[in-house]
């Protein structure tokens, strides 16, 4: 009798748990995703370079069901600004911070910007720090984009003995400006090209001067359109422009020929990139930490409107 | 005995049920969304203003602490398109949703959305009717007198055709002009024309209108419009009425096109005073433009939003008049053009 | 009282040994609640199961509305583009000749009229010359249109109009660093130049974002459904992830899609089972693909599924509950009945047998409480039985040493010896030490009849002593019974009786008889007396229980005998008497005919003669 009465508790136990399980599995059904808010913290956020980085982050957040938090900034250009930001970002409840870090050598860095960034996940884009891996990144082959521009260079002048190169640089700390320039100036070693002089975004340009160069070379986006603004308003036509871009304004130079050659990142594919990972890094806090590299095209006017290329500069919906 | 502890564990399980569902979590305080939808952000002057004020949301949220988000739509001219933005805005929870709307006769279904769920609107650029402005206390609208614009702008064409004797190329002491016009039925574009053409016969210089064109605020557009109309009317136009800055530098594209000498050029006045245009007035390549204050409009705007989603005193607000902000023209002639500079950022 | 509870633990032991012993509830409980968790799975499954078929049929049917509904609105707004190339060709190109008229003006009005879903018009020679164009016709430099698929497509087949798959226009040059993604349709035209008729394309570029407006309106809820679009070689036109699939980061089974006719079929990519609707928009030749994961519709009822968990778990425990208490209705009679049977079987004889609950029940146990009342009965029986043996036994005894009858008797001895009758004194000794012996025979109770009558024997040559001359005694006996059984001290106290009753009192006239014969079987021994006789009603008093008179003697009355003789031998047997005041009474004892052995002797004293 005691043995049946132990069962039939044991069988009520069981069913009350069952329905207790169902009916919190009813309740909670709509609630099952949690949705994370993520800050992007990037330099000059309004800007239209970021126009395919923007795509690719809204589409990843719909897909990943995150909330994103693209926050407004002007120009970025010293890590205390930026830590400022990404220590309010976080006290704001980012739970996760995808930075373009301005700046960032050194040991210190990792434990000052997480010291700031507190709870939340950091994850770098288009850039990298010093020393390289501290931080999970989403970044474009930096190196070899710089590589590649002189490549293109090799391609297009038969003799570069004594040609005369002019580099426009964008922020001068930042590694990746670093890492496409060294990877320029290692290709066009031995060729005999003279660097006749290199200019970061804070200097003041003079159309004369570039006039000096016959190979002007730009590796930045906001510099690849200054660069060809300054070439079509004082009308120089001596020089050849090779830059990096991804701005519609950019593209469209290049289909006006005004550059020659212009080396774009996919920045679609960074944005979409980024939030992944971080969303994965959220739900999964052992997921792999792995740097993701984003590829990129080298575009000249000629194959710009091959299916491909296409497909991957133009913004779909306007 | 038994019995109990069965019911117990089923109230247990209903108390349990009933919690189950129950988790709210509390909004950062620190921080204000401002969602922004434009009709068309290849539109030189709103996407300027835009560019604007992203900049004053820097700079506010750096003097206050408080993180501003601004988020642009893009309507992409279609009035559903930026219904469904509005909609998606309302529900990721902005604060403050400002418009331009696509279509400014049909803002229905916006303030709809908003009033049922309490988020203020502010209308901005292409102004609604007063009518739709009453329908709720949250509505705000934030722009120009339109009218104010064709008269200086007229003003201005009438300025120049008394100064410069040779902008009347037949000598007959008549205005010889032709009108690009925006968008069909947009106000601006009517009480532009309008109130342009009208200033100057006010002003005692006879008009002789030779035709008009539709190029829909746009640069391309104008420029086919204006090589048509070139092609139609060739020398005899002295007078380039645009509604826009964008269409009078499309003229200038055309006229540029046809390799005709700029000293043969008709008169161009625009209006709007986007970057470009006003760095074609100091090229003496337009006579003048209208300055549409997009900074002013913009710091405007980013005040009365922050003020809204703070809950501030709106009536602090400068140049606040009822539910509208209306900011003054300028106008900027070639003479003054070199020593302009836009006033707006005076709070800043 | 042994054989009984012997009996009961054989039983048990029956019972338990074979298979484990579960109670009548549990039994019910389980069996009812096997079916009603089958019944209620069952049920359930089968519910559910329908339900899932009806969810999938409900979704398939309304994937296939939505579908039916994008494709029509994707058809007209197709037509309607169809309609604008038809109205530029026919009421303006067919009409105009260029050698000296411009279509400029109808062109521009056409593209106001339609510029939502318009990019541009233009109509190229074949040379690939522009003709006009709105509402930019400027183009860009060093351009060769005949290259253009949607040319060469338009030229090649000339009846028929042609629809590209998207792309970024790439015609005329606008300032505003602005591109278009459209899809061109075009179709061959006749154009007429100064009387001379030529061949010349049609342009039409549709705003792709009208499209994909329209087809994102069918996207929009927040299901993992999804609507796309591909032409007719399976090149995607619309997609909801088309930039992750032109990034490469997303693959889309559009390839073999593009092989299914119009319908709903069942595949698996990626690891994923899906549904897949497909509608081909007429003209074009496009699809419309509806994709639904098996997951996703299956997410829409995890719900249900939840609820039917539910349900199931309530409706068990509602069962189970029920269960517990019919089944506890139904036991719990039997439970009791059951308890007072343990209890009786543990010994107590004086528990009441629990009669209730249902009918069944309830006349079982009135049958076992009958039962145990006779049993009762019975066993109470046997004790009076035993308890009577006894003391009849005691009593007959107890009579032999009478104190009384002893202090008589040695009195007369003494009283002989000092009358110096010693040959009398002797005679007493003997025949009191033979009474005695043999009225203890080793505490026998059986014994022989001739035993028996010497005894009387003995007795009566003592009793003459004291009462000389007072009766007489004869002493009549067939020799035949003398080796029968009988049980001691039956016939002493039916003398002692005849003396005190019957001749105590008669001055020397009394006279008694002992006489024994053999009748058939049985054995007879009476003893008559000629003394005072009593009524017939005092004589049927005599052999009634309770009724002793004992007036003096040993006191052991005829009542004692008779029960004696009959617990021994059955109730065939006992005392006879026959009386007639005034004349005497005869008591006759009545006996079977036994001859005395040892092994009947056995036989009789434990009591296993009765009933045979």
């Amino acid at each position: 009798m005691k043995k049946n009465r132990i069962y039939i508790g044991c069988l009520t136990a069981v069913m009350c748990i069952i329905i207790a399980y169902a009916s919190y599995g009813m309740l909670n059904k709509g609630q099952e995703e949690k949705i994370y808010p993520i800050s992007v913290i990037v330099d000059n956020s309004s800007s239209d370079r970021w126009f395919a980085f923007r795509e690719g982050l809204k589409q990843a957040s719909r897909d990943y069901h995150v909330q994103l938090n693209i926050v407004s900034t002007g120009e970025l250009s010293n890590l205390e600004e930026e830590k400022l930001l990404i220590q309010r970002e976080s006290e704001n409840g980012a739970k996760g911070i995808i930075v373009q870090m301005c700046d960032g050598e050194g040991e210190e860095i990792f434990t000052q910007v997480q010291e700031s960034a507190g709870a939340a996940d950091i994850l770098l884009v288009e850039t990298d720090v010093q020393p390289e891996g501290i931080f999970p990144a989403v970044i474009p082959e930096n190196y070899e984009m710089g590589r590649m521009i002189a490549v293109s260079i090799k391609e297009d002048e038969k003799e570069l003995t004594g040609k005369k190169i002019g580099i426009l640089m964008g922020h001068k700390e930042r590694l990746s400006q670093k890492q496409r320039l060294k990877g320029f100036l290692d290709e066009m070693e031995d060729t005999g090209a003279e660097i006749l002089w290199q200019i970061t975004d804070n200097d003041i340009v003079q159309s004369k001067q570039l006039e000096t160069a016959e190979i002007l070379v730009a590796l930045e986006n906001d510099e690849t359109e200054r660069a060809v603004d300054l070439l079509t308003e004082s009308g120089i036509q001596s020089c050849s422009l090779y830059g990096v871009g991804c701005s519609e304004k950019n593209v469209y130079y290049l289909d006006k020929k005004l550059i020659k050659v212009l080396i774009v990142p996919n920045e679609f594919h960074m944005g979409y990139q980024s939030v992944a990972i971080i969303a994965a890094r959220l739900q999964d806090h052992m997921a792999s930490t792995q740097n993701s590299v984003v590829s990129f095209l080298v575009v000249r006017p000629e194959v710009l409107y091959e299916e491909d290329i296409q497909k991957l500069l133009f913004p779909l919906v306007q | 005995m038994m019995r109990k502890k069965k019911l117990l564990v089923v109230i247990m399980a209903g108390i349990f049920m009933l919690f189950g569902c129950g988790s709210v979590t509390d909004q950062p305080v620190k921080s204000i969304k401002i969602g922004i939808s434009v009709y068309d952000q290849y539109d030189t002057f709103v996407g300027q203003m835009m560019t604007a004020f992203n900049s004053y949301a820097t700079q506010k949220q750096e003097m206050t602490g408080i993180t501003i988000n601004v988020e642009i739509y893009n309507a992409s001219g279609s009035q559903s398109t930026q219904n469904e933005q509005v909609e998606s805005m309302i529900k990721e929870g902005y604060n403050v949703i400002c418009i331009n709307l696509v279509d400014r006769t049909d803002p229905t279904t916006i303030i709809d959305a908003a009033e049922k769920n309490n988020v203020p609107v502010i209308f901005f650029n292409r102004e609604l009717v007063e009518e739709d402005l009453g329908r709720w206390d949250k509505l705000y609208y934030v722009g120009a007198e339109a009218f104010e614009s064709g008269i200086m702008e007229g003003e201005l064409a009438a300025e120049a055709f008394e100064e410069r004797e040779e902008l009347d190329k037949n000598q007959d002491g008549i205005f010889q002009y032709i009108v690009l016009e925006g968008e069909v039925g947009h106000q601006d574009s009517i009480v532009r024309t309008e109130y342009s053409v009208n200033t100057i016969i006010q002003k005692g210089v006879p008009v002789e209108k030779l035709g008009y064109a539709i190029a829909n605020w746009n640069r391309a557009q104008a420029q086919t419009k204006m090589s048509q109309l070139l092609e139609e009317y060739g020398d005899k136009i002295e007078l380039v009425l645009a509604n826009n800055d964008d269409m009078a530098l499309g003229a200038i594209d055309a006229l540029k096109a046809q390799n005709i000498p700029q000293k043969d050029w008709p008169a161009v006045v625009g209006i709007d005073g986007t970057d470009v245009g006003l760095e074609a007035v100091r090229d003496g390549e337009m006579i003048g433009t209208v300055y549409n204050d997009k900074e002013g409009q913009a710091a405007s705007m980013l005040e009365l939003a922050y003020t809204l989603a703070t809950d501030g005193d709106i009536s602090s607000i400068a140049m606040m008049e009822g539910n509208t902000i209306r900011l003054p023209y300028i106008k900027v002639s070639a003479k003054d053009a070199g020593a302009f500079t836009p006033p707006g950022a005076a709070g800043y | 009282m042994n054989r009984i509870k012997g009996y009961f633990i054989r039983k048990k032991s029956e019972y338990t040994g074979s298979h484990r012993s579960y109670s009548i509830q549990m039994t019910i409980s389980i069996s009812f609640t096997i079916v009603s968790v089958c019944s209620v799975c069952f049920l359930s499954i089968m519910l559910y199961q329908q339900f899932v078929n009806k969810t999938k049929d409900i979704t398939i049917e309304r994937t296939e509305q939505v579908l039916n509904q994008a494709a029509i609105n994707l058809e007209d707004y197709l037509r309607n583009m169809r309609r604008i190339s038809d109205a530029m060709y026919y009421t303006v190109i067919k009409d105009k000749d260029l050698g000296y008229e411009s279509m400029g003006e109808e062109m521009n009005l056409l593209y106001e009229a339609n510029k939502d879903n318009l990019i541009s018009i233009a109509c190229y020679t074949n040379e690939g010359m522009l003709v006009a164009a709105a509402p930019v016709a400027n183009q860009k430099e060093n351009l060769n249109v005949t290259e253009r698929e949607w040319f060469q497509e338009a030229v090649s087949q000339m009846e028929n109009f042609h629809f590209s798959t998207p792309h970024v226009q790439n015609l005329f040059d606008d300032p505003s660093y602005r591109y278009y993604w459209v899809i061109s349709l075009s179709r061959a035209v006749e154009l007429t130049n100064d009387g001379k008729s030529t061949l010349g394309v049609l342009l039409v570029d549709m705003n792709y974002s009208s499209i994909e407006q329209l087809l994102s309106k069918a996207n929009k809820d927040n299901t993992s459904e999804y609507f796309y679009l591909m032409d007719s070689s399976g090149e995607i036109i619309y997609h909801p992830k088309q930039k992750l699939i032109y990034a490469d980061l997303y693959q889309e089974n559009n390839l073999n899609a593009v092989r299914y006719d119009d319908g709903t079929y069942e595949e698996v990519f990626d690891g994923e089972r899906r549904l897949i609707t497909v509608k081909t928009v007429s003209y074009t030749g496009w699809k419309i693909v509806c994709v639904t994961p098996i997951t996703s519709f299956q997410m829409g009822i995890t719900d249900m599924r939840f609820f039917m968990v539910m349900l199931v778990a309530l409706s068990l425990l509602t069962v189970v509950v029920i269960n517990q208490l019919v089944s506890a209705q139904i036991a719990k009679p039997l439970q009791k009945l059951n308890g007072s049977v343990k209890e009786w079987e543990t010994g107590n004889l004086n528990s009441d047998i629990y009669v209730g609950g249902p009918i069944e029940v309830e006349h079982l146990g009135r049958a076992l409480r009958a039962t145990v009342a006779q049993i009762r009965q019975m066993m109470q029986d046997i004790l009076v039985e035993q308890e009577e043996k006894r003391k009849s036994e005691l009593d007959a005894l107890q009579s032999q040493i009478n104190p009384h009858f002893l202090y008589n008797t040695l009195d007369s001895i003494v009283w002989m010896i000092e009358g110096e009758r010693y040959q009398d004194a002797v005679f007493m000794v003997t025949q009191l030490a033979s009474l005695f012996r043999i009225s203890l025979s080793r505490g026998r109770t059986v014994i022989s009849v001739e035993d028996e009558l010497k005894h009387a024997g003995n007795y009566m040559n003592i009793q003459m002593v004291r009462y000389k001359d007072v009766f007489d005694v004869k002493f009549e006996i067939d020799p035949e019974i003398l080796c029968c059984c009988t049980i001691k001290l039956v016939v002493q106290p039916l003398l002692e009786n005849a003396i005190y009753y019957g001749v105590e009192c008669m001055d020397g006239e009394g006279e008694i008889l002992v006489k024994g014969y053999r009748q058939d079987e049985d054995i007879y021994i009476e003893v008559r007396d000629n003394g005072l006789g009593m009524p017939e009603e005092e004589v049927r008093q005599l052999l009634k229980e309770n009724h002793r008179v004992r007036k003096h003697g040993s006191g052991v009355g005829l009542i004692n005998v008779h029960n004696r003789i009959q617990l021994c031998f059955g109730e065939l047997y006992g005392l006879e008497i026959e009386s007639v005041p005034d004349e005497g009474t005869t008591v006759r004892i009545h006996l079977p005919y036994i001859c005395y052995s040892e092994k009947t002797r056995d036989k009789l004293e434990a009591g296993k003669w009765r009933g045979q």
